[in-house]
């Protein structure tokens, strides 16, 4: 075997694969479910750093991931993942049998703990319950395939072209005035996974995704500028290239990105530093609503959050104290305000089927100002009432998926954004978003902005640097009192959540909105 | 997993291929069987749950090598690596992707040169965490719920607020966290370390978030062991006893307050330290740090130091993922910047940068002695293990605060007065360009109000926002505690021994005030 391939998936090995988990199943005392990930993946990228080539190269990896719901009286899981290469190939079912057997041991082992803290625990030992999954398909084989979409197969360019272009690019950015430091970089690959369960996922998926950070330092005396920006998506090399020019996506090209980003933070080393402002009127740009609506909705509506399984690490929601005490049905936004996922939009977070192969559906969050739903797994689905949404993905082949964001929006409304400022005697436009901070359930965030422009006479003036806005998601959300209709989907390469963190990819987006914060500027002490 | 002599003689053999290739003139080959294994916790008394969340686990075998090639060009390297089962074919597998991957890089002076310094630790690893069953993993993670909900079981106090232990349920207890087990082992060899080098180490780490949900209160605990034989229910009942004792929080407004942080809050606060104390950051002038080599950056008592191979500690280590001695760095000596995080490669290039003094403050030609790479490791995405896919860059190892004059935790909450003691911080991040120091972050747990000189009852959870800076933090610290924790970071390299941190005039910002009313 000379080497992983995406298309070494070909041919018997999922129907293989899933009579495999049939038999264990079947052969497994007390063994309920099993479901399995296979993943092999197929890359190659460069990045510069001052112009100077400091790694290239091609590569490949394959990984696995087995779950197993097994035990008596009370069922528990177990998962375990590996890594395989090319050497491996040739017993990947055995090698994922012997998975099965570890994991299903891992089930067994907390089961029986568990039957005993049921009894230990006394009233506390109630909740602890016998693991049920919401899946939609009961059972009948489900067998689906989802090719790539893009023009240019990442595994046909060749890294002299890789280099060449970053070569360019970083020229190009380092004959811009203040640029003292910079990155560049660029991976195009090719993922393909199986997702095969025993109760009848047999779907077969493949992503291109290419990717292509900027990191620039930039500075004017004693002003320094650090941001990072990433032309991203779902497509083969040829965004590159041409950029995105679709309905919801448009980005220029690599070079023409670079460049603006290099343009801007020149100019912001010469701008005055942010002020504070109490209470200011804030627009805020689609760029920037894109990390506004990742934080204080996508977050807060993970159903693992909702039901207090991220307590120790990404925290719980403000959205739902018990089931006796939530915000379901209530207002929690302007009736302007509308929020959903879709995995099934053309974004960076699109999919068809999650990592339990049940298809990704739309959730709306917000609806008029009312909550509504909340992104679900088979498991969050069994314990909250209803089904699987499929919202259950992992970063990696080899990680347990939880539940993540896929393409997570504001809806647009109906206002001219040109209009949504003309209206402004006082105020500010945030544009470009920065870095996030937010209260653990998610009721309170500060969010710096890449650049703030005062707004004076329903006019944009004044840029400032090192910015952003503060405030009660509550209050900001019922705020808001204008919606624009220039809706835009932005890549969002490194969202982290779980425990070894899982750094995803997803979509995030929104129109230009309207509402009340509090402006922020440097060392944060009010003006 | 492999046993370390399979991957010295795994690694020993990649040598010699690489070095029997036609251009190649040296090399490095890092070899390296990983495994880890996690529990996470989930625990709510009024939802459905599975207590132990996930029992998982990963491994992982391979090879990642360095190559340094002779080109008409000049010198070129390349880094290939190879997953999966080691065999011959891994080998010339990773070679052909360094031979793919080769380029120039003038930056690159030579593979990492034995720094003089001698290997302390060896043969410190548990061996039976290195043979972990899931049964003992599972063992070991439930005990830990036992230590949660044996707490809560005993709380007179919990008991009485909820109308006997029946009642508990409906007090909301939560329950959160994992259990992680490291199991690393590596060989490293190279054409100018010809003697390949071995290191075994094993961790365990628990961190538990608990709540009384219902009354808003929440503690945390923290466990860091070297033996699974001593994994014990302690963090798990100091979590919940904790959270019981932070109930009936206040808020209190915004303003500036003298703050005793504790370790955890510390321990996150110190991440955005050590991002400045990378050589690498330094490189890129980017760290809080730049030009401050020699200069004051930290109140005068101020210590802090790297230290790789403390005998006993968590993330100690034998050898860097380069071969090199782990060993102790200081980095701020007496509130001066002293030392950096590096690796080989780091140091050489700072050593040659002709804009060194610039980045520095000072030439690094003079500061060889505390600029040592003893922090090359080859820690990656997926939390924790040596990873052959990965090139080394600098990490922290067991970093410790201390003070040239501590003081015992209960003279410095007499000694302030009035003040907040901040247990735990959650979403710090720096707010503006990290050189500049700005940060941010919430009060999430373990805090106090502090009156008259003794703590008179718990502060509201997620009420406070901080909004101040580094570099003042820095130098308006008044006192170290003498005591020290080790609190967990989320997805953090380092282990960070933290004492408690008394700082004046600190920046808070009364937040959720309506979420809290309505009880949203």
């Amino acid at each position: 075997m000379e080497r992983l391939t995406v298309e070494m998936l070909d041919g018997h090995l999922k129907l293989n694969l899933y009579d495999l988990l049939q038999l264990e199943k079947r052969r497994k005392y007390a063994c309920d479910f099993i479901d399995c990930r296979v993943w092999i993946s197929e890359g190659k990228g460069a990045f510069l750093e001052n112009g100077t080539v400091k790694g290239m190269g091609e590569n490949y990896s394959g990984e696995f991931n087995v779950r197993v719901i097994a035990g008596n009286p009370v069922r528990a899981p177990g998962y375990d993942g590996q890594t395989f290469g090319a050497r491996d190939f040739p017993q990947l079912l055995s090698l994922i049998a012997s998975s099965i057997e570890t994991a299903y041991r891992r089930a067994l082992a907390s089961s029986a703990e568990k039957n005993r803290r049921k009894e230990k625990w006394g009233p506390l030992g109630e909740a602890l319950w016998s693991m049920e999954l919401a899946m939609p398909q009961k059972g009948q084989l489900m067998l689906d395939s989802v090719p790539a979409t893009y023009t240019i197969d990442p595994r046909s360019v060749s890294l002299d072209a890789i280099t060449a272009l970053l070569k360019d690019v970083s020229a190009l950015i380092k004959d811009r005035p203040r640029i003292r430091y910079q990155i560049v970089a660029a991976s195009t690959t090719l993922i393909r996974e199986f997702i095969v369960g025993t109760f009848g996922a047999c779907i077969d998926q493949t992503f291109a995704i290419t990717e292509a950070p900027v990191l620039l330092v930039a500075s004017e005396g004693s002003v320094q500028q650090e941001h990072m920006d990433y032309l991203a998506h779902q497509r083969g090399w040829e965004i590159m290239e041409t950029g995105i020019n679709e309905e919801l996506t448009q980005l220029p090209p690599y070079r023409e990105f670079a460049r603006l980003f290099a343009q801007e933070l020149s100019e912001l080393c010469v701008s005055p530093p942010c002020p504070t402002i109490r209470d200011a009127i804030v627009v805020t740009e689609p760029h920037f609503n894109t990390l506004k609506v990742h934080e204080i909705v996508g977050h807060p509506t993970e159903l693992d959050r909702i039901l207090k399984m991220e307590t120790g690490y990404a925290g719980r929601s403000w959205l739902f104290h018990g089931f006796d005490e939530h915000m379901v049905g209530k207002k929690v936004a302007s009736p302007l305000v509308s929020a959903y996922s879709d995995p099934q939009l053309p974004g960076f977070g699109y999919y068809k089927y999650d990592h339990e192969g049940v298809l990704g559906q739309r959730v709306v969050h917000i609806e008029a100002g009312v909550l509504r739903g909340f992104m679900s797994s088979a498991q969050t689905a069994a314990v909250f009432g209803g089904e699987s949404n499929g919202h259950w993905r992992a970063s990696r082949g080899d990680m347990v998926p939880l539940i993540r964001m896929s393409n997570t929006v504001f809806a647009p409304g109906d206002r001219n954004p040109d209009d949504i400022i003309r209206e402004i005697d006082r105020g500010y436009l945030l544009a470009g978003h920065a870095i996030p901070s937010i209260a653990e359930s998610r009721e309170n965030f500060r969010i710096l902005a890449r650049r703030v422009h005062e707004i004076r006479d329903g006019k944009i003036g004044q840029l400032f640097r090192d910015g952003g806005i503060m405030a009660d998601s509550l209050g900001y959300l019922t705020s808001v009192d204008a919606v624009g209709n220039d809706f835009r989907l932005y890549p969002i390469p490194n969202c982290g959540k779980g425990s070894p963190m899982q750094v995803k990819k997803l979509g995030n987006g929104g129109p230009t909105m309207r509402a009340r914060a509090t402006l922020i500027g440097p060392s944060g002490e009010a003006a | 997993m492999r046993n370390k002599e399979e991957l010295r003689r795994f690694a020993e053999d990649a040598l010699q291929f690489l070095e029997s290739q036609p251009g190649v003139i040296a090399a490095e080959v890092f070899v390296a069987s990983n495994g880890a294994q996690v529990g996470r916790f989930n625990y709510s008394s009024a939802i459905p749950c599975n207590g132990l969340e996930e029992p998982k686990g990963t491994s992982s075998d391979g090879l990642g090598t360095l190559v340094v090639f002779k080109s008409a060009n000049g010198i070129e390297v390349g880094f290939g690596s190879e997953e999966g089962s080691l065999g011959p074919e891994s080998m010339a597998r990773a070679f052909k992707k360094a031979c793919i991957a080769r380029h120039f890089d003038p930056e690159f002076h030579s593979l990492p040169l034995p720094s003089g310094e001698k290997r302390t630790l060896s043969d410190y690893h548990d061996p039976d965490t290195m043979e972990l069953s899931p049964e003992m993993f599972c063992d070991a993670s439930w005990r830990i719920l036992d230590g949660a909900i044996d707490a809560a079981r005993s709380s007179q106090k919990l008991i009485g607020l909820f109308g006997g232990e029946q009642g508990l349920k409906d007090a909301r207890l939560i329950v959160g966290g994992d259990l992680t087990m490291l199991q690393e082992r590596m060989a490293v060899v190279s054409s100018v370390m010809r003697k390949s080098q071995t290191d075994e180490s094993t961790l365990a780490m628990a961190s538990l978030t608990c709540m009384v949900e219902k009354l808003n209160a929440k503690g945390s605990g923290y466990g860091t062991w070297t033996r699974i034989a001593d994994v014990d229910e302690t963090p798990g009942r100091v979590g919940m006893e904790n959270a019981i004792a932070s109930i009936g929080g206040r808020r209190v407004p915004s303003g500036k307050y003298t703050v005793i942080f504790g370790p955890a809050a510390m321990a996150e606060i110190m991440g955005l330290i050590l991002g400045s104390l990378d050589l690498n950051t330094i490189y890129s002038g980017t760290s809080l740090f730049n030009g401050k080599l020699g200069s004051r950056v930290a109140a005068e008592h101020v210590q802090l130091l790297d230290w790789g191979n403390a005998p006993g500690l968590v993330a100690s280590k034998g050898i860097t993922c380069e071969g090199l001695p782990t060993g102790q760095t200081q980095l701020i000596r007496d509130g001066v910047f002293v030392g950096a995080l590096a690796n080989w490669y780091e140091m050489q290039r700072m050593l040659h940068d002709p804009r060194a003094q610039e980045k520095l403050g000072q030439d690094p030609n003079n500061w060889k002695q505390t600029l040592v790479p003893r922090n090359g490791f080859r820690f990656a995405e997926r939390g924790g293990g040596r990873t052959p896919s990965s090139e080394t860059s600098s990490f922290g190892t067991n970093v410790i605060l201390t003070s040239s004059d501590p003081i015992p935790l209960g003279e410095m909450i007499t000694q302030i007065g009035h003040g907040l003691l901040l247990g735990r911080l959650w979403y710090v991040y720096p707010m503006g360009p990290p050189s500049q120091g700005d940060f941010t972050g919430t009060v999430v747990a373990d805090s106090y109000l502090i009156e008259n000189g003794r703590i008179v009852g718990g502060l509201a959870i997620n009420s406070l926002r901080i909004n101040d800076n580094l570099q003042r933090i820095l130098h308006r610290i008044q006192a170290i505690s003498r005591e020290r924790q080790t609190p967990l970071v989320w997805a953090a390299d380092s282990v960070r021994h933290m004492p408690h941190v008394l700082v004046d005039d600190v920046q808070l910002e009364a937040i959720a005030g309506n979420v809290m009313e309505t009880g949203m």
